[in-house]
């Protein structure tokens, strides 16, 4: 994250000096933060960094406006954008009576989660489970649900999903998808597992 | 359906699903914002008439999932009133026929239509 950072402010200084002989060390250090961009893990400070991220390009491209590697950039400052919008959240560990209020407090205190992932076998309690679902509703700005009953071992009782439920997750009024489905298998365009024959 | 590209259909033989269940609720209705939604190797109860309101809806994807009634939805028709449905995709053991008024779908752009070959799964 230092060397980010480091380059970020050393490109803003390059920029700010407006010395077109620069830009080549400014190309390379545009390549340089792409790379180690992917490698950025913590969120809350990715989300910090992108819009840093941002500035510094658009500042690039308005010193630079004939700047044949400007087309680049506004395409990077677009998947910058769309990239620091998703915020994920994943819950799976398990949730009893003994951490439930903890993760909740998580999601409260969490700013701008997005895309909600929870595996429903990890929860002991479909009570849990609702305080969890409201939690989520009341808190969060979703546009991604995926509820999994996920098929490992798990201690709880058996929770289906039913109309209450279904009550809650309609409260999530920014919604996008929605996706509900037992078991680790992903992508449903493709009809070809084992049952198929 | 002037963009229907790809329809598939197909009939397969039945395999174990899970034990799991959903039960929709008229409330689903109020997503209404919802683009994408996905149901993947459950048993589910009839999709309510409510779900005419998802008028965003691009892809409803009810993939490997049995139906706990004869119906897939309980109001058929419903589904023709999903004006941006583009991709329809339909896979299970209680659709025995394509639900009706599916033709009035402006849309589509894609239905895979796949269903098991047995007349009840126990």
């Amino acid at each position: 994250m230092y060397t980010i950072d480091k380059n970020l402010k050393e490109i803003k200084v390059l920029i700010d000096n407006q010395k077109s002989k620069n830009k080549r060390i400014i190309d390379e250090k545009l390549d340089f933060i792409q790379k180690e961009k992917e490698k950025i893990e913590s969120k809350a400070y990715r989300s910090a960094m992108y819009t840093f991220a941002i500035e510094s390009l658009e500042n690039f491209i308005k010193k630079y406006p004939y700047s044949r590697r400007n087309l680049y950039i506004k395409k990077d400052i677009e998947k910058i954008k769309r990239n620091s919008k998703k915020v994920h959240l994943t819950i799976k560990e398990q949730v009893n009576k003994g951490n439930v209020d903890l993760l909740r407090r998580k999601i409260i205190s969490s700013k701008g989660i997005s895309d909600v992932h929870i595996f429903i076998k990890k929860f002991d309690t479909d009570e849990n489970f609702k305080r969890i679902l409201n939690t989520i509703s009341k808190y969060t700005n979703i546009r991604s649900l995926n509820l999994n009953f996920y098929n490992g071992k798990w201690k709880g009782e058996s929770i289906d999903l039913n109309k209450a439920h279904f009550q809650i997750i309609s409260k999530m009024s920014n919604l996008r998808a929605l996706t509900i489905k037992y078991g680790g298998y992903t992508g449903s365009s493709t009809y070809f597992g084992p049952f198929m024959g | 359906m002037n963009k229907l590209k790809v329809i598939k259909i197909k009939a397969f033989p039945p395999r174990e699903l899970n034990g799991y269940r959903i039960q929709f609720d008229n409330s689903i209705g109020n997503l209404q914002g919802l683009k994408i939604l996905k149901i993947e190797n459950l048993n589910i109860g009839p999709i309510p008439s409510s779900i005419r309101k998802l008028k965003k809806l691009e892809t409803l994807d009810i993939t490997r999932s049995d139906t706990n009634s004869d119906l897939i939805f309980a109001n058929p028709e419903s589904i023709s009133r999903l004006i941006n449905l583009k991709n329809l995709v339909l896979v299970g053991y209680g659709m025995d026929m394509l639900p009706s008024k599916i033709d009035t779908l402006k849309s589509i752009e894609s239905i895979n239509y796949i269903w098991f070959k047995i007349e009840k799964y126990t």
